[in-house]
Order: C-alpha cells, then structure tokens, then sequence
C-alpha cells in the first residue's frame, strides 16, 4: 500500500529533477534574452520539486493511517483486476509492436479478443469472438471507408 | 446583434446534415452521460477522430452537442440506478432515485428533462447576450493581462477542485511542466525533446487527453467490472403531474440563471452548479424535509442549474480562449485541431460560425427532449449494455483515435504510459482537471508572460499597471487564499461547538 502510494510522487519528483537538471543544459537562446527559455520550465519543475516533496513526506508521514482511496488501492490486486489491468497493458505494448506489420485487422482481432477472453474468460467465448470480430469489422469499415483514414 | 449574422447562422444550422449531426451528437451526448464512468470529456475525446475531414463548423456542432448532451444523460442513471452518469448529475440522485423507487421513475425522468431544456434554454440566451461583449472586452488584452487571467483559471481550478489543493496544485504544475516540452517559440531552442523529432512540437495534448480520459478511465473502470449490476427502477407514467410541475417551475427558473454564473466562472462546472441549486432549493423550501423523500423540485433544481452551467462554461472558452474545466479544456483541443481557434478574434472574423453555434444549441436542446422523452425506452436498454464488453471497446477506440492523429505507434506508447497515469490519479484522488487544463495553456502562459516582460523591459511592473491586471491579481490571491480561510472558520466552529 506504502509503495503504491509513494509511487506517483515518486514520479513527479524524478520528472521535477530531469527537468530541473535538463534546464540547466539547454543551449542558451541566440535571440532575445539568452535565458529566456530557461526561465518558465525551471520555475514550475523547481516549485513541483518542492510540493512533490513535501507530499511525498506527508504520505510517508500518514502510511498507518487509514485513507478514503485505500478501498480502491486495494481492489486493484484483489480477484481478477490485476490481470486485466497488466493484461491490457502489457498486450497492449504487444500491440503497438505488432501494428504495422500484420496491419490493423489482424493485430485488433488479437488483442481485442485476448482481452474479451482475460476480462469474461472462456465460458463466455461465443460473445468474446462475435464482439471482436463485429468490432474490428465495423471500426475498419468506419474508419477506412467511410471516413478515408488510411489504417494499415 | 446583428440580425444579418442570425439569419445567416440559423440557415447553416437547419440544413440538413447539420441538423443530423446536432441531433447524432445530442444522442450520443446522452448515451456517454448516462453510462457511469463515461463523461462528456472521455465521450468528445473518443470521439474527436470520427470528426475527421468533417466541415469545421459541422464538427464543432456535433463536439458541442456530445458535450451538453452528456448533461441531460446524467440523470438518466441516476435516477434509475442510483448510480451518476457523471459528476454532474450526483445531485440528481438525492431525489431522483426515491421517485424511481416510488414508482416514479418516468416523471423523475421527464421533469428532468424539462429541467434541462429551461437550464440550457436560458443559458443558450445568456450565451447570445454575454459572449459577444466578453471577447469585445478581451479584445483589449495584453499579454500581461492573459498571462494572469490564465493563472486565474489555474489557480481557480485547483482551489475548486475538491479534497487537497496541495494534490490539485502539484497535478497543475506536472502539466506546467509538460507543455514546456518542444521548440521554444520565442528561440527557436528545442527543449526536453530527447532527441525525439516527435516531440518538436511538444507532447499532443490530443493523445494525453484519449490517454487519460479514455484508456485511464477504462482501467480504472476495470476495478468494479465484476461487481453484480444495479437493479433498475422500471418506467411507467412518463409524465409529471400538475402538482409535480408547480412545485418545481420555480425551482427550475430560479436554479438556471444560479447555474449559467458558475458556470461562466473559471473552475466551478455542473458538478458545483447542481450542488448549489439542490441545496438553494432546499433552503427555500418550505417542506425541506421532502428533500431526500423523492420530490421533484430536488430533480429539477439540479438538472437546470447544470445544463445551464454547461453552456455557460463554452462562453470563457469560445470568447476568450481560455477553458475553466476540464471537459472544456477537451473541447478546446478538439477545435484548435479542427483548425478553429477559440478567442475573440473569432467572434469579429467568424460571426458566422459562433451565430451557427448558437442556434444549432437551441435546436439541439429540444432535440434533446425529444431524445430523452421519447426514445427513453430505447435509450434505457443502452444501460443494459454489460460493462464488460463496453470499456474494451472504448479502450480499442482511443487506440484507434491516437492512431488517426500522427498515424504513429509511438502515440500506442504515449497513450498507455497517460492511461497509467490516468489511473494513478483516480486511485490517489488527485483531480485530472488542472493537469489537461494546464498542458494546454501552459504554452500559451508562458509565451504571455514572457511577451509581457519584453515589452516592460524585464519589469514585474507590467503585472500590475492595469486596473484589469489589478482586479485579476487579487482574484488570483483570493481564489487560494479563500478556501484556507474557509477551513479555519470551520475548524474555529467545529472547536466551539
């Protein structure tokens, strides 16, 4: 629970000190005042370093005490969810992989339908197929024909 | 008014395709509305791609009717399931979902409806009146005044975004912190790129938005995807009865100039304006008890207060460029792709185009009763649609709509890193609206402020040597500093009590 909530400050503080540390290499401007470009990213990324900080110390501060978005934490690694989350996530990477090669049809009718089989699982295979396949039918259709936008 | 360009609007909105496309995007408003989980933003930001190669104009109609359709769906589930549509329609909940279980589902429904048509009837009329003065005043702003009417939005936004403004203010400034990414436009410096030909023009905000709205909300919709369904009230009678309208018409009149302000204000939305016209309603009440029981005055306050707001909150966006929501912040990056740049420059080269608007919402708000009364038993079946097999499609849209914006896989990597994101907000209560609102005026923000400074010489002054930056100054302080003060007086009587 700690780490998950940690987590995102976490985020915001890294992202804060990259910003913080890549302004101080930008290249100094030919027009205008040198710094001129300098001066907007590193004020916000120096003030969100400072509020992500103390967040994150106040989190820290307030790990035992019991939060409004604790149920919702927990029911992220409760039953199924988190295969259908990480499923979602990871084949959707997969996606993204694959997408050029074996062109829009193929690659949705794998990863639409592995997800319809990760979210209802197998009893229900009859539905998984035809929705994925209406789907990904239609949605070429919309898209390819009728709105011309070209999808490989 | 010119009557010339009223005509001239009211010709382009009635031809034919423009009415369907009213009329497409009024049903497909109420449809986002009415599923819980689906908003106006995620239902424009899914479907921004399918505007593609769409007239202008036409595409704007059909966005904007999504957005204010989406307020009429709202209560729709409340009232049947108990369950919002969004946080708009919570307050439609306290005395609609009572009436359902009295077995009056379908006049809850249908006052409702009436509600929203009054709401966004008189609201539409305040838009036609306010907005053209509003960009005939901001006309007159300088750099200076932009910047800090932008840091009013901001700062409004997070004060008013509910639970922590520290959460609010370090999701504002993350935002800030993003729109800096690519070329600098002053200097021509490429910044925070990577090397990234991609992020030249900085991170889409398009793609961020689908990321966040879209795939986000799917993956945080995945969590009760296993939860058994909601019984639903049947509908019987869709029609109030005499009683039910004399008590609520001056609710619904009262509560639509209440919501059309706050709407109009930067940061307050639908969800604050039905809150204030439910509990105003209440107060002057004379049977305050029957608030909760399922009376119809507690449906209708609510319902016009919101619609009205939802068009109040299109004025700051259209006339002056600037989005006071999040869902407005959705809208504002759909039209600046669809080459139309909100602002008043808009209003004084394009009449035209905001006169067309205009009416294509009056006629789109009585479509909207139409859809809402008469297809209701259509409409009701959509809620049976089983969640399961709705959010992978949804989630298999925003992919599709990314695609269509850079024709790009890089974009399938930007998408799922800001649903992720997306997720880690909902879960961790931060509030969405200043991150989206931030990354789309942060460019803007800080090329204002840095004009400003030019023009001064590198002198603060310029921030204050304007009675309008003067007012807008203090509005800044006061729109942070009010709610600590608030919570002192609350703690001070929560200790004398």
């Amino acid at each position: 629970m700690t780490v998950v909530k940690l987590s995102l400050p976490a985020v915001f503080i890294l992202t804060a000190v990259g910003f913080i540390i890549a302004t101080f290499n930008l290249p100094q401007a030919s027009l205008g005042n040198a710094f001129g470009p300098h001066y907007f990213p590193m004020g916000a990324s120096a003030l969100l370093l400072l509020l992500s900080v103390f967040y994150f110390i106040r989190s820290y501060r307030e790990r035992h005490e019991e939060h409004k978005e604790d149920e919702d934490i927990r029911a992220v690694a409760k039953g199924r969810t988190p295969y259908i989350i990480g499923g979602t996530l990871i084949f959707g990477v997969v996606y993204a992989l694959i997408f050029d090669f074996v062109g829009y049809i193929i690659a949705t009718l794998l990863y639409l339908g592995v997800l319809m089989f990760i979210i209802n699982g197998k009893s229900k295979w009859l539905i998984n197929v035809l929705t994925t396949i209406i789907f990904t039918f239609m949605s070429w259709y919309i898209f390819a024909e009728l709105l011309n936008i070209s999808l490989p | 008014m010119d009557y010339g360009y009223f005509i001239d609007g009211l010709m382009n909105a009635i031809t034919p395709l423009n009415l369907l496309f009213v009329f497409l995007g009024g049903l497909l408003g109420t449809i986002v509305g009415m599923l819980p989980g689906l908003g106006p933003a995620t239902g424009v930001a899914v479907l921004i791609p399918v505007t593609f190669g769409m007239e202008p104009i036409s595409a704007m109609i059909l966005l904007i009717a999504i957005y204010y359709g989406a307020m009429y769906g709202g209560s729709r589930s409340s009232i049947l399931l108990n369950t919002p549509g969004d946080a708009s329609a919570i307050a439609a909940s306290f005395d609609g979902y009572p009436m359902a279980k009295k077995g009056q589902a379908g006049q809850a429904l249908a006052i409702a409806t009436i509600a929203s048509l009054v709401g966004g009837t008189v609201a539409v009329i305040g838009f036609t009146f306010l907005a053209g003065p509003l960009a005939d005043f901001a006309i007159r702003f300088g750099p200076a005044e932009y910047f800090l009417l932008m840091l009013f939005t901001l700062s409004a936004i997070v004060s008013l975004s509910r639970g922590d403004m520290l959460k609010g203010f370090i999701s504002m400034l993350f935002g800030l912190v993003l729109s800096t990414i690519g070329v600098d436009a002053q200097s021509s410096v490429y910044r925070f790129t990577m090397g990234l030909p991609q992020l030249a023009e900085g991170i889409d905000f398009l793609i961020v938005i689908i990321g966040i709205y879209a795939v986000g909300e799917v993956l945080y919709n995945f969590i009760a995807i296993n939860r058994p369904p909601e019984k639903k009230n049947k509908v019987e009678s869709l029609w109030f009865t005499r009683e039910q309208w004399n008590a609520s018409k001056l609710p619904i009149f009262r509560s639509a100039p209440l919501g059309f302000i706050v709407g109009v204000l930067p940061g307050a939305g639908g969800s604050i304006a039905s809150m204030l016209g439910y509990t105003t309603e209440r107060q002057l009440s004379r049977t305050p008890e029957r608030f909760g029981q399922g009376t119809a005055e507690g449906v209708a306050a609510p319902e016009s207060a919101n619609n009205s707001a939802s068009v109040g909150a299109l004025i700051p966006l259209l006339s002056m460029g600037i989005p006071g929501s999040g869902t407005t912040a959705v809208l504002l990056g759909a039209l600046v792709m669809l080459g139309i740049q909100p602002g008043p420059l808009l209003f004084e080269s394009e009449p035209t185009t905001i006169w067309t608007l205009i009416n294509s919402m009056f006629i789109g708000n009585l479509f909207l009763v139409v859809i809402n009364i008469l297809l209701v038993g259509l409409l009701i079946k959509v809620l049976d649609t089983p969640s399961n097999i709705l959010y992978p499609l949804i989630l298999m849209l925003g992919f599709i709509g990314a695609y269509t914006l850079s024709y790009s896989t890089i974009d399938f990597y930007i998408l799922l890193a800001f649903g992720v994101l997306g997720l880690a907000f909902k879960l961790l209560r931060f509030p969405i609206a200043p991150l989206i609102l931030a990354l789309i005026v942060g460019h803007d923000m800080e090329q204002n402020f840095r004009k400003s400074l030019i023009v001064s010489d590198g002198s603060a002054s310029v921030f204050f040597s304007s009675p309008i930056s003067v007012v807008l100054i203090i509005m800044i302080i006061l729109s942070i500093s009010v709610p600590f003060i608030l919570s002192a007086v609350k703690n001070k009587k929560a200790k004398q009590a």
